[in-house]
């Protein structure tokens, strides 16, 4: 391999891997300043094997979206849709509530 | 049909993938482990994973998870990557006798069960039962699928006591405060790989509060009380069917949820954007449990609007939403410069896992029922795309030392990642080029169209 494509292919997202990892250390809440240290220790010293383990014991970082979502009218119809199938409210209500979201009753 | 789970809370939570606490979370290094690798796996094998959480789960008390099986290992693999807290998978016994599948199961925390059908399989349960309050009793998570049975109709079958039986037990064994949570798991496409997944998880059941309505028609509540444990299963039965796909048949799993998707598109904040498939299911879901009246219209509907479609050779999304010229441009633009900069990685990555990809296409193109189909595509790609990796990082140590080893481990996934972004960018690309296409022709369509296209979206809300 020419060594511009192993800098492009190997050495560039290593390197993106490792800053980002050592961002992530920096900024976790859940590591004190002596176990903060030891990682970005790790990271700069022995930067590939330091990285791999963090890879591999870094807890997981959540995805999830927390509390609740900005309501479109799509989303609005289906909760609707569904507090009518659970007997929440009457087809009335259910039309009533409905035509306030849209333009169809 | 009443049932004590309580509509839907319109403050849902939805997440994409693993849904845990907020932050980093805290967990036993084997729980952070197979969290890990299971999300690794989920993420290979599927395109996206949706969850939505209707309401919130109470994170430390025992908690019995029902789910339908539509999709074998894969049910296990998807159920393993969204719950917050990793289950202990009530499975068949008949797994056990697989080697390397027994100690997974045994590593991952499954418990066994003995089905009087499997040959050689032990005649009694006790040991299970035993093990799933042992479980509950810790504050643990156990997951059963309650059907017994994978299935590869879009329906649930019927529901089996096992589920109450556990949970009224466990109760009669002193655990308190059980939850019961009902939770759908929806495949785009369950044979596929790279399909898509949404996961609906209901309104937990308190069975204290249930157990206490069972109490008060003077009734004691333990397993072995007939009329509790069939109570509780219609309980499990109706939450289950509210959450999962339930439909009379595939003509109506098709018409209903092209019909949702219709009904949703219209509503959308960005016309040209796509309807979530949460979204979607949810709101066929809830159109199944309409009368047959309302079903069948939504139906005809559907078909009418189809082979009009057909007719005029496009698709509801190009009808709905063709792009400008200036939209698809600024799109066009924006997704070549993301496409150049991952295609020297997509292409390593198109290098290596060529040839394991090759492998579990020929395997996709065995005759076998899909729901067969979603467990022996993702095993098959766990293995062959495994094998060839430790051979790439085999390879490698011995070639150029430790170092490029470890590298390899590394960039591996980030060359699939990349290979996988890149192809579905591409995609993307296509189906964007046909939606500026379809402009021209969307305006030559006529007002028939378009009035079958209202008659869809009226049978939905009106009805």
């Amino acid at each position: 391999m020419s060594g511009v494509w192993v800098l492009i292919v190997v050495a560039l997202p290593l390197i993106g891997l490792l800053v980002g990892a050592v961002i992530e250390v920096a900024r976790r809440s859940d590591l004190t300043r002596l176990w903060k240290f030891v990682w970005l220790g790790a990271l700069v010293l022995i930067p590939i094997f330091g990285l791999a383990f963090y890879i591999v014991v870094r807890p997981p970082r959540a995805e999830q979206v927390g509390g609740p979502t900005d309501v479109s009218n799509a989303e609005a119809i289906v909760i609707l849709a569904e507090r009518r199938q659970h007997g929440d409210l009457t087809e009335a209500e259910f039309h009533m509530e409905l035509a306030a979201i849209t333009s169809v009753d | 049909m009443v049932s004590r789970l309580k509509p839907a809370a319109p403050a849902a939570l939805i997440g994409s993938g693993d849904v845990s606490a907020g932050v980093l979370t805290s967990m036993s290094r084997k729980d952070r482990f197979i969290t890990k690798l299971v999300s690794f796996l989920t993420r290979a094998v599927y395109q996206d994973v949706e969850v939505y959480w209707t309401g919130p789960v109470p994170p430390d008390a025992p908690q019995l998870t029902v789910s339908n099986h539509f999709g074998g290992f894969a049910d296990g693999l998807v159920m393993l990557n969204v719950m917050p807290r990793r289950p202990g998978i009530v499975a068949r016994d008949v797994i056990w006798k697989i080697p390397v599948a027994g100690r997974l199961m045994n590593w991952i925390g499954g418990i066994p069960v003995h089905k009087p059908e499997d040959r050689g399989s032990a005649t009694s349960n006790d040991e299970m039962f035993s093990s799933c309050y042992d479980a509950l009793r810790g504050d643990g998570h156990i997951l059963i699928f309650p059907e017994g049975v994978t299935r590869n109709e879009p329906s649930i079958a019927p529901v089996k006591t096992g589920a109450a039986r556990i949970a009224l037990g466990a109760r009669t064994s002193g655990v308190e405060c059980i939850q019961l949570l009902p939770v759908g798991i929806h495949y785009e496409d369950k044979a596929a790989l790279r399909s898509r997944v949404f996961v609906n998880a209901g309104l937990p059941l308190d069975l204290d509060a249930a157990a206490e309505e069972f109490e008060s028609s003077g009734n004691s509540v333990t397993a072995n009380d007939r009329d509790a444990v069939r109570a509780l299963t219609e309980e499990i039965n109706v939450g289950l069917r509210r959450v999962a796909p339930d439909y009379e048949n595939w003509e109506e799993a098709y018409a209903l949820n092209r019909a949702a998707e219709i009904a949703l598109r219209s509503q959308l904040d960005d016309p040209a954007g796509e309807v979530p498939p949460g979204l979607r299911d949810r709101l066929a879901n809830t159109l199944a449990d309409r009368p047959e009246t309302s079903r069948n219209l939504i139906t005809q509907a559907v078909g009418e609007y189809r082979q009009d479609l057909d007719g005029a050779g496009f698709s509801d999304a190009e009808l709905n939403s063709a792009l400008s010229t200036g939209h698809f441009m600024r799109s066009l633009v924006w997704q070549v410069v993301v496409a150049a900069l991952l295609f020297p990685f997509a292409l390593v990555g198109a290098a290596i896992n060529f040839i394991p990809y090759l492998i579990v296409k020929a395997v996709g193109l065995l005759r076998v029922a899909p729901s067969v189909a979603a467990s022996i595509k993702p095993v098959t790609a766990i293995a062959v795309f495994g094998i060839t990796w430790g051979v790439v990082i085999w390879q490698s140590i011995s070639n150029y030392g430790w170092v490029a080893g470890v590298a390899a481990f590394i960039l591996l996934p980030v060359y699939l990642a990349a290979t996988i972004a890149f192809l579905e960018r591409v995609v993307r690309l296509w189906r964007g080029f046909r939606r500026w296409r379809a402009g021209s022709g969307v305006r030559a369509i006529t007002d028939d169209v378009r009035t079958r296209r209202t008659a869809v979206v009226e049978a939905v809300l009106a009805e």
